[in-house]
């Protein structure tokens, strides 16, 4: 039950590697982004869940309206000539690591 | 443990849609650069067959001029004789030198232009900063209206069919490419050929106005002999005739009766 998460990233790897989906060069920072909002998400639901205080509707909301906002900085940043998407990597990935330290200290306490 | 099963479905999914994405856009970026790299590749070959050719057109255009130079010497060979074929002789010379066959020489003047060499300031417009194509097509038009008889810039003659034209970064003179500095050489009384440049409006103000305002250098300089290379190019006629009709009357925009 613990290990199901790890196979589904592992069949979406599969998944994406067998599909050989090609992403139009100009959406290829969208999906990274996204990717980012993803990764983030995924490890604030592991954290969420060994801390006991998982809520899936906080947990979806909380992915679907990180990847809408950070879509929308991106596509402004694009439109004003500035690199406004590292605000939504600088957010995710210091978030990440945050709670990356804290999935740590839970499992190895 | 409140986790229920639904949780771990959940996270699951995340889980798959994040190692999904993550694949799609690793691949995406492998494409891109697979797509840069090509696009380098054949940037790479490109240059490599104008350069090429470039140098083989050098070739063709050495021998092409020794070729001409033969057969110059064995024309005056045979116009040094009799009347009829010294007339001849004489007057294919003149044509030569009207068609920019014969490197020429005389008094006039040489204009010498060069882009601006500081870098533009930050904001500036930087193809103010540089000379163009227009700006030697300028000159050499001012200079042919002064009564120029021949013009060369940077060593290529303007011959017939001769253009002047902006490639990328550098301008084309008989399909040769040339460079800041341009060196615009014309054979002409000089004072007329001097006297042309403050008087024809663009020309004075790419050389008082532009020059001072955005650091080209521009100076004209009067010579009692410059020397202007012969056109290294072909003027052999592909489709051309002459017109042997002599009633046929030429008309044209201008010409026609009122």
């Amino acid at each position: 039950m613990i290990y199901l998460p790890l196979l589904g990233l592992l069949l979406g790897v599969a998944i994406g590697y067998v599909v050989n989906y090609e992403v139009p060069p100009e959406y290829a920072r969208y999906l990274s982004i996204a990717v980012l909002a993803a990764l983030d998400s995924t490890l604030g639901g592991v954290r969420a869940m060994l801390e006991r205080t998982f809520n899936d509707r906080l947990f979806i909301t909380g992915f679907i309206s990180n990847t809408i906002l950070a879509a929308l900085i991106t596509y402004l940043g694009d439109r004003m000539g500035l690199s406004l998407y590292l605000a939504a990597v600088i957010a995710f990935g210091v978030r990440i690591f945050q709670n990356l330290a804290i999935v740590r200290r839970l499992i190895l306490r | 443990m409140t986790a229920g099963r639904h949780h771990y479905l959940i996270l699951t999914g995340f889980a798959f849609l994040l190692g999904l994405g993550a694949m799609v856009a690793f691949r995406a970026n492998v494409a891109a650069e697979e797509a840069a790299g090509d696009q380098g590749e054949r940037h790479d070959q490109l240059v490599q067959i104008v350069e090429r050719l470039e140098d083989k057109k050098q070739y063709l255009e050495e021998s092409l001029a020794t070729l001409r130079s033969e057969v110059s010497r064995r024309e005056q060979q045979a116009a040094s004789g009799r009347g009829l074929s010294r007339t001849y002789g004489q007057e294919l010379e003149q044509m030569r030198m009207a068609a920019g066959l014969v490197a020429l020489q005389g008094p006039g003047i040489e204009i010498t232009l060069a882009d601006n060499p500081q870098p533009p300031e930050l904001g500036q417009d930087p193809n103010n900063y540089i000379i163009h194509d227009y700006d030697v097509r300028i000159l050499v038009n001012a200079l042919w209206l002064a009564g120029a008889e021949a013009v060369s810039v940077n060593g290529q003659r303007i011959a017939q069919g001769t253009a002047v034209r902006c490639v990328g970064t550098t301008i084309l003179v008989n399909n040769t490419r040339i460079g800041s500095p341009f060196t615009i050489l014309a054979i002409g009384d000089p004072v007329r050929l001097k006297n042309v440049l403050s008087l024809d409006e663009d020309a004075r103000l790419l050389l008082e106005q532009y020059s001072k305002l955005f650091g080209l250098q521009a100076t004209v300089d009067v010579h009692d002999e410059i020397l202007v290379p012969a056109y290294a190019g072909s003027l052999t006629p592909r489709v051309l005739q002459p017109l042997t009709d002599e009633a046929v009357t030429v008309t044209g925009p201008g010409k026609e009766a009122p």
